[in-house]
């Protein structure tokens, strides 16, 4: 069945696409997985947030009808979703020059005193 | 003597008015950097043990971080550390502003105070030059009109003063360390301690540049990270330069991560109205943003309410805890009022997050009938209600009537009032969590319960990790993919992250980019001149936390003291909103973590092994 999504953004995101909610058209019920690389293909701005490969990957999180929604959980008609920013850092590529000395921590050899 | 150091620091002891110089030897701040770490180490090797923490023994130290002042990005921090009267544990607060930068520039790495003055006294240090002052006259003034008195008495605008307003001259045990008319030392009641030495202010004015080792080298790691946060940087690297923290609030909610209704609840059901306090709702009273020193986010602001009933003029723009505290956890959707009760807590100098969750500690024992409109000084104290928010707010800050029972903490507040209040005190020893619920984030819980300062949500060891997003701190650290409702295998995680922070601290680096792709080793080692590696980095901070936790054994604290408040860990579940359903294993995450700290899950103490791999064997090895 074809129907609507009504998606409400936070920020940054409702500043990257200038509005506060976006709606899309889907076949439904759809992916929150799939929703995620819809949102990505139709506002570009928000594709390296929304893509778990880009370079803020992995940086959101959907909320459906106040619960938290894994990848493939499914998205009906009439579903309150919005797009949440996940508000903490981390690194998911070095910044550092290649060949930097990368230091591993294994705790099955004894953690960073091995 | 390694660059980001001026090489001494000043002891004030305030009961015999002597001030002294020392000089530290290099070694000490290479195995603690500085801020806190050096505060713990004088501490540990210098005060016995179980002091009054109001009395003249507790060691009050104001200490910079290595790269404070040094020109790296967003490191302009400093501590305030000693023996926390709020918890009875190991105390410390960060701050932001300028003070760090200027009491390097005049000369000092560190400030320690002792002893208790006669009467009221305030520290100046011009140029190297230190003195004490009659500080009579400023007392009982608030912080921003001690603040400007001071200024004008030293004839110089631009002295950076660290201050208590009256909230830490009455004993406050959630009293702040106030800096900058905004800026607040919030956490773990130190402005009590300041109060209780009749230490009003510590003024700095200094020119001298910070020594750095390798300039070229800390340009291009500057550049190199500025470019990265542009191109790369999280949604919450956009956000701040816009809204400052106060951009997350709505967002945070939703998430799950924002206490409603005194923690009972959680998510955007449970208090729909968070758009009024949240986003464009907030700045748009916002005047002008402002930076910390040498920090390119800027997500201050000052703001102007100029009418309607809560005017505030020229008072700070509130952060995401503070919205969160007095919003969501009080059910409270009026913005004016909350800019008002975050300028009053600014004013008599008090921690915003303790001070909104004894609000809402108190509406909760009205509803239950524990607290009467008698008691209560006649307020009505409904959820939502702002007026009584507000009037309840400035009761505790002036410790009058019922903010009198109230000024002390929740902890305090419910063995006062009795009558089965404790059930709705939400501490972890004595100290308000901040508002990142551990429902979500179940290593934010270890961090409540098992960092020597308990209940700092900015201890969130790997909170982050469990969004998902990175698996490790910075580049160079590489740890295993942890997944959100994991119990077991998190403790090597946890300490990883839990001892680069040490270093994130005592390093002057804000918490805001610290994790952003920040190679924090390499900008040590530009300023420094060591071959500062990643491995040293990771030892170091375990060195410091590890010395932090001994503090706190020593005090005769034991693990089984800490305890994460049922509605924290979800005894019972929420059975609505993000983290319905959701009870986490705080016992296993604790017990993960004392084991990969070498520290024993039943006393606390440190192995004697680790002891020495730490170098902590001398200093610490009595406890074990």
């Amino acid at each position: 069945m074809q129907g609507e999504i009504t998606v409400t953004l936070y920020s940054p995101f409702r500043d990257l696409v200038g509005c506060r909610q976006v709606s899309l058209s889907a076949a439904l019920p759809l992916q929150a997985g799939a929703l995620l690389r819809l949102l990505g293909e139709r506002f570009p701005k928000l594709a390296p947030y929304v893509s778990p490969t880009g370079e803020g990957g992995a940086a959101v999180m959907l909320i459906v009808n106040d619960r938290m929604a894994g990848p493939e959980d499914l998205i009906q008609p009439g579903d309150e979703v919005f797009l949440c920013a996940q508000i903490c850092g981390g690194c998911r590529r070095a910044m550092g020059k290649p060949g930097d000395q990368e230091w591993r921590m294994h705790a099955a050899r004894g953690g960073w005193h091995a | 003597m390694a660059g980001g150091f001026m090489g001494k620091i000043l002891w004030a002891d305030l009961t015999s008015g002597k001030l002294w110089d020392e000089t530290l030897p290099e070694q000490m701040y290479r195995r603690y950097i500085g801020g806190y770490g050096i505060a713990a180490a004088l501490a540990y090797e210098r005060q016995r043990a179980k002091v009054d923490a109001l009395g003249p023994e507790n060691l009050l130290t104001f200490a910079t971080g290595l790269l404070t002042g040094s020109g790296a990005p967003s490191a302009c921090r400093f501590a305030v550390a000693g023996k926390s009267p709020l918890t009875g544990t190991w105390g410390d607060a960060s701050c932001g502003g300028y003070f760090g930068a200027e009491l390097k520039g005049a000369g000092y790495d560190a400030v320690v105070v002792q002893g208790t003055a006669a009467h009221p006294v305030y520290l100046s240090i011009v140029e190297g030059k230190a003195s004490l002052r009659d500080a009579r006259a400023l007392w009982g003034l608030d912080v921003t009109a001690t603040e400007d008195a001071v200024q004008a008495e030293l004839g110089d605008p631009e002295a950076r003063v660290v201050l208590v307003g009256p909230a830490g001259e009455q004993r406050s045990l959630i009293a702040a360390v106030m800096h900058d008319d905004g800026r607040a030392a919030g956490r773990s009641g130190l402005g009590a301690v300041m109060g209780a030495k009749r230490l009003k202010a510590i003024a700095v004015r200094g020119t001298r540049p910070v020594p750095v080792a390798d300039k070229r080298r800390l340009t291009e790691l500057r550049n190199a990270f500025l470019q990265f946060v542009k191109e790369s940087g999280p949604p919450i690297s956009k956000i701040l330069p816009q809204y400052g923290t106060a951009g997350n609030v709505a967002n945070n909610l939703t998430l799950g991560a924002s206490g409603v209704r005194n923690w009972a609840l959680a998510g955007r059901e449970a208090f729909p109205e968070v758009e009024q306090i949240t986003g464009d709702n907030v700045i748009k009273y916002q005047l002008r943003r402002y930076a910390c020193e040498k920090c390119s986010i800027a997500c201050g602001g000052i703001f102007d309410v100029p009418e309607g009933p809560y005017p505030v003029r020229l008072g700070h723009k509130p952060e995401y805890e503070t919205l969160a505290g007095f919003g969501t956890l009080c059910l409270n959707a009026n913005v004016e009022s909350i800019v008002k009760a975050n300028e009053l807590c600014n004013l008599y100098g008090v921690d915003t997050i303790s001070a909104s969750t004894v609000v809402a500690f108190a509406l909760e024992c009205y509803e239950h009938g524990i607290l009467t409109r008698e008691q209560a000084d006649g307020l009505e104290l409904t959820w939502g209600n702002h007026q009584a928010l507000v009037a309840l707010t400035e009761k505790i800050c002036r410790r009058e009537g019922i903010g009198d029972v109230l000024a002390d903490g929740v902890k305090v507040a419910a063995e006062r009032i009795g009558r089965g209040a404790e059930r709705f005190a939400i501490h972890i020893h004595g100290q308000e969590p901040g508002y990142h619920d551990a429902k979500l984030c179940p290593s934010r819980g270890t961090a409540y319960v098992a960092d020597p300062t308990p209940g700092r949500h900015t201890a969130g060891g790997a909170a982050t990790a469990e969004f998902g997003r990175a698996t490790a701190p910075q580049p160079g650290i590489d740890l295993p993919k942890i997944e959100r409702y994991q119990y077991t295998g998190k403790g090597e995680v946890q300490a990883a992250w839990s001892n680069h922070k040490q270093i994130v601290e005592t390093s002057g680096l804000c918490l805001m980019p610290a994790n952003w792709g920040y190679r924090l080793d390499e900008f040590i080692a530009a300023v420094s001149g060591w071959d500062f590696t990643v491995a040293e980095m990771l030892l170091t901070g375990e060195r410091i936390q590890t010395l932090r936790h001994a503090f706190n054994v020593r005090e005769g604290l034991r693990p089984a003291d800490f305890k994460l408040p049922d509605r924290l860990i979800g005894k019972p579940p929420l059975t609505s909103g993000p983290t319905a359903g959701v009870t986490i294993d705080i016992d296993t995450l604790v017990r993960e973590y004392y084991q990969a700290m070498a520290w024993d899950v039943e006393t606390g103490v440190p192995s004697r092994d680790r002891l020495q791999k730490l170098g902590l064997g001398e200093l610490v090895g009595n406890l074990a």
